[in-house]
């Protein structure tokens, strides 16, 4: 038989189909539920995926992780809290829709620019796999410090309209990112001594406290209850959709090429896509005046890129056996354990299993558009539970949360430190969003800097000697330039005027 | 939904049973669930280990065993929480080949004699990896190039100091090579530094062959050659190091399961027994060899030997090469 | 809202953080050949100490725009000062003592005494907190295996 038609005849099988309809309301769950990403609901799944054959298996992580990254979208639009880290680059956005009473077209946007994404990150892997891979294997530390540098860039200049806060919060995680001993000396820095300080500060307790736990102590504290949905009721979340897609199809297709492009690249996911579509679509807009007031525009490019990023993570992952991400780390493992060992013989060995992965990945992109609008439908039920009641119902899910990443109770000591911080940060108008960043990306811009240097035996010159490292620092240098120019020229302006 | 109300009623009566009878009937070991500590991140190789042996385990003893995984500190908070539990049985932990490293850099006092050893699963042997078009075609090419070069050709593997830095240290030493004419580029995966091979970033890496599978799979990266007394079972065409060169050296990681110090005997004996079935089941040969992990038994007292070998080893060498004071 | 400061007051914060964060640093050793573990650290805690200035300076030029510290009002308002006072002591209880207490009795502890803080009637909020922490615990004890502490109920787990 044809490997297609095996392949097909793999996937309908009504096992497969409910391990993917209830790995679609488990991703839909997590991604929803502020603090527990995409990676977390991989991770937590592998155990529940040793009990089963190759095909659901990955069914399971692939379905799971796709509906998570579109439904962190949700609480974010509804309560600006991003459910999952790839949707925190543009919660401030969606929220602020909802405030102008545009919730139905932020999380219709969400929703079907998530599919569209993720049906077009989809069909990249499946017909350019490998030769995207190849463009992302020529990649060393060089490449990978100016990409991290172009992203550092990228969340300053999103961050606020005041850059030296904007600047300090960055500052602020870069140092969070310096603690413990994962630095390439392995030396343990601001650890005081602490064992569970010398893996460094673990992002999510850390992202739960930021975002959810500042959020909850917002809400005990409001008079009026500030987080009230702004709406509880909602049309058509459809309506208006294609209106969108004839307005933006530009910046549908470019976070749908950037998203895969940035997830083939090991070690940048889903949430990295996310900040720098939002930036590249502020950049190239007609009307960038309006982002961070309400504008959809920002949220229909990077909503496509994270779930698109998603597809690409596979690329380097399936060719390869290298995981573009934390998430097909995860899945890595899983394909090995099911004899579906990752490598270009994945193509020959069993195509029918790899065409059956392929499969799954369009189907999970297609049901994604009815259960997301239940999902919708359903989130207006939790969020109609009153808040005082849901408020302590969300910090026991973050406690829980926190300390499930590594079972340790410090984790839920650093949940609460980030929670009161990230108050205080919020009350004086400094960014949270950088804060993040700044940590998530400290590690790699540090290794990379000192692998790169020990390489080049100390010169400065060699981040430019390479031709992709080359370009991309030119780039970057030419991007540090804009705001400069802008102001003397502003300025120069004003003097003559 | 009847689950939960039969558990929150169980909660509830386990409450009141709690205040009414502090004294509870004591029986054959298992009586509640073990807990599995894996120092190392979920996902990863150890971690899938753990996961199959945990189900293996749970199978015998008849109650749950679940898998914790406690990371951070480079592995020494899982290490140290299974060293520190209770001395019960009910925690175990599968303790990897830093346990052998960590105390001579200053991390941790513990060292394999902090653990009552229930036995060796594994043992992945080091092997040195090249671009696969570079022009180093064997062994003795690189070494040659190293000696006459020093200083210009990089490594990788792992971070500094790490296991794959003290193999490479160690075959280079016995070479008669001065292992500091390579210098290291830490790097935080295996997978990592393998990239940046490919990419040029650096010309070898040490690490397994189950690590590099993969890419040399796909034709881009060359092993040539194996620090162990026999070829890999995924790669037999590469040599051994001794056949190659005639110098013996040999390095690799391992895993086991222990427990901490002090367990009475008959849970030792139970555990250590049930860990030995699993190892033997089918369903553990067919996984291991799957993923290309070397199987290997040592029962727990050729655990314990192997370790302190192991930890003197490491110990000489990381003096020696200015790793540690 | 919780307490507001002048911008030459958070200025003044994030300058004492950037120079503990470089007073650390000189601490940390040097590799030979390498730019060492203090650069990042170092780097850091100067760009803080840049940032600082600008704030401090921004935060002159509007000295007079509004007071050095806005204390909020719900410092002197019993109910809302006592959920804040649940939710930090709360969660600093929880991480402190759930592996000796065991998660049954932290749980219902912390989510109900949120709940009666937040006005919830203790009716409401008995069966509320008992009954999350029986789904919580069902759906990651059970369903997702991750390992809540037994505490006191060691004996007990199933």
């Amino acid at each position: 038989m044809d490997p297609v038609q095996t392949a097909f005849a793999l996937v309908l099988d009504p096992y497969v189909l409910v391990v993917i309809l209830a790995s679609a309301f488990y991703g839909l769950f997590i991604g929803a539920i502020p603090g527990l990403t995409a990676t977390m609901a991989t991770a937590l799944l592998v155990p529940v995926t040793f009990f089963m054959p190759p095909i659901p298996a990955v069914a399971a992580i692939v379905t799971a992780t796709a509906m998570a990254i579109f439904s962190g979208d949700i609480p974010g639009a509804l309560m600006r809290i991003p459910g999952t880290p790839a949707s925190a680059a543009y919660a401030d956005e969606a929220y602020a829709m909802t405030k102008k009473g545009q919730a139905e077209l932020v999380l219709g946007a969400g929703l079907v620019f998530s599919v569209i994404g993720g049906l077009i990150g989809t069909t990249i892997l499946v017909f350019a796999a490998p030769s995207l891979a190849e463009v992302a294997l020529k990649f060393s530390s060089f490449e990978y410090f100016w990409l991290v540098v172009l992203g550092l860039t990228c969340a300053i200049f999103i961050a606020s309209d005041n850059l030296a806060k904007g600047f300090a919060s960055l500052t602020l995680g870069l140092l969070v990112a310096t603690v413990g001993m994962e630095n390439p000396a392995a030396f343990p820095r601001y650890t005081f001594d602490r064992p569970e300080l010398a893996g460094g500060i673990t992002l999510i307790p850390m992202l739960v406290g930021l975002f959810a736990v500042s959020e909850i102590l917002r809400f005990a504290v409001s008079t009026a209850p500030t987080l009230k949905l702004e709406q509880d009721r909602f049309g058509s979340i459809f309506r208006g959709q294609w209106k969108l897609l004839k307005q933006y199809p530009m910046a549908t297709v470019r976070g749908s090429l950037l998203g895969t492009a940035v997830g083939a690249l090991p070690g940048a996911g889903a949430d990295i896509a996310a900040w720098i579509s939002y930036a590249v679509s502020k950049k190239f807009s007609k009307t960038p005046e309006k982002f961070g007031t309400g504008h959809v525009e920002g949220i229909v490019e990077s909503g496509a890129a994270n779930n698109s990023a998603l597809s690409g993570a596979w690329i380097p992952a399936l060719v390869f056996g290298i995981p573009g991400d934390s998430i097909t780390a995860i899945a890595i493992g899983v394909l090995y354990l099911k004899n579906m060992n990752p490598g270009p013989t994945i193509f020959m060995e069993n195509p029918q299993n790899i065409y059956a992965v392929f499969i799954v990945f369009f189907i999970a992109q297609l049901l994604m558009l009815p259960l997301g609008w239940i999902a919708i439908k359903t989130y207006k039920q939790v969020l109609e539970v009153p808040r005082n009641v849901l408020m302590p119902l969300i910090l026991l899910f973050c406690t829980v949360g926190a300390f499930a990443i590594n079972n340790s109770v410090f984790d839920i000591g650093v949940m609460l430190a980030f929670g009161v911080l990230g108050w205080l940060l919020e009350a004086n108008r400094f960014p949270v969003a950088p804060v993040i960043l700044g940590a998530v990306l400290g590690h790699m811009l540090e290794e990379n800097f000192i692998t790169s240097m020990i390489k080049a035996d100390g010169n400065v010159w060699s981040f430019f000697q390479r031709p992709i490292a080359g370009t991309l620092g030119v780039l970057t240098l030419l991007l540090w330039m804009v705001p400069i120019v802008l102001r003397l020229s502003k300025k120069g302006r004003v003097a003559h005027g | 939904m009847a689950s939960v109300f039969l558990r929150l009623m169980s909660a509830l009566f386990a409450l009141a049973a709690l205040a009414i009878s502090p004294v509870f009937a004591d029986g054959a070991f298992p009586q509640r669930p073990i807990k599995l500590v894996v120092p190392w991140g979920a996902g990863g190789g150890t971690d899938a280990i753990a996961r199959t042996l945990g189900l293996l385990i749970e199978r015998d003893l008849g109650k749950p065993v679940n898998v914790m995984n406690i990371t951070g500190g480079s592995g020494v908070m899982g290490h140290q929480t299974v060293a520190m539990a209770a001395p019960d049985g009910y925690t175990i932990g599968l303790i990897t080949a830093e346990i052998t490293m960590m105390h001579h850099q200053g991390l941790t006092k513990l060292s394999g004699d902090s653990y009552t050893t229930l036995g060796l699963v594994n043992i992945d042997p080091a092997a040195v990896q090249v671009r696969a078009d570079s022009p180093y075609k064997t062994i003795q090419d690189l070494v040659a190039a190293i000696k006459a070069n020093p200083g210009k050709l990089k490594a990788s593997g792992t971070a500094r100091g790490g296991s794959w830095h003290l193999s490479l240290y160690g075959m280079l030493k016995a070479m008669g090579v001065d292992p500091l004419t390579v210098p290291w580029v830490p790097s935080m995966s295996n997978n990592a530094a393998l990239l940046d091979l490919v990419a040029g970033g650096v010309d070898m890496v040490a690490g397994s062959h189950p690590e590099a599978r993969a890419l040399i799979d796909a034709g881009k990266v060359r092993s040539l050659a194996i620090m162990d007394d026999e070829p890999s079972k995924l790669f037999p065409k590469v040599p051994t190091l001794e056949s190659a060169t005639g110098t013996r050296w040999e390095s690799g990681v391992f895993r086991g399961l222990a427990a901490p110090k002090g367990l009475p005997k008959a849970v030792e004996d139970r555990l250590a027994a049930a860990v030995k079935t699993a190892y033997e089941s089918p369903e553990f040969k067919q996984f291991m060899d799957s993923r290309g992990f070397g199987r290997v038994w040592r029962d727990p007292k050729a655990f314990a030997d192997h370790m302190a070998k192991v930890d003197a080893e490491s110990g000489a060498l990381m003096k020696s090469t200015g790793l540690v004071k | 809202m919780t307490v507001r400061v002048n911008d030459v007051v958070s200025g003044g914060l994030v300058g004492a953080l950037g120079v503990t964060a470089l007073v650390l640093a000189q601490g940390f050793p040097e590799i030979p050949g390498e730019p060492g573990p203090a650069l990042f650290p170092r780097l850091a805690g100067a760009g803080l100490l840049v940032v600082a200035v600008a704030l401090v300076l921004g935060g002159w030029r509007s000295r007079n725009a509004a007071p050095w510290v806005e204390w909020p009002e719900w410092l002197s308002q019993p109910r809302r000062f006592a959920a804040v006072v649940v939710i930090v002591a709360g969660l600093a209880i929880t991480a402190l003592y759930i592996e000796t207490l065991g998660f049954f009795i932290c749980a219902p502890l912390l989510v109900g005494a949120l709940l009666v803080a937040l006005s919830v009637r203790v009716a409401v909020a008995i069966p509320v907190a008992l009954i999350a922490t029986a789904v919580v615990h069902a759906i990651f004890y059970s369903g997702l295996r991750v390992a809540l502490p037994w505490g006191l109920f060691e004996r007990f787990a199933w």
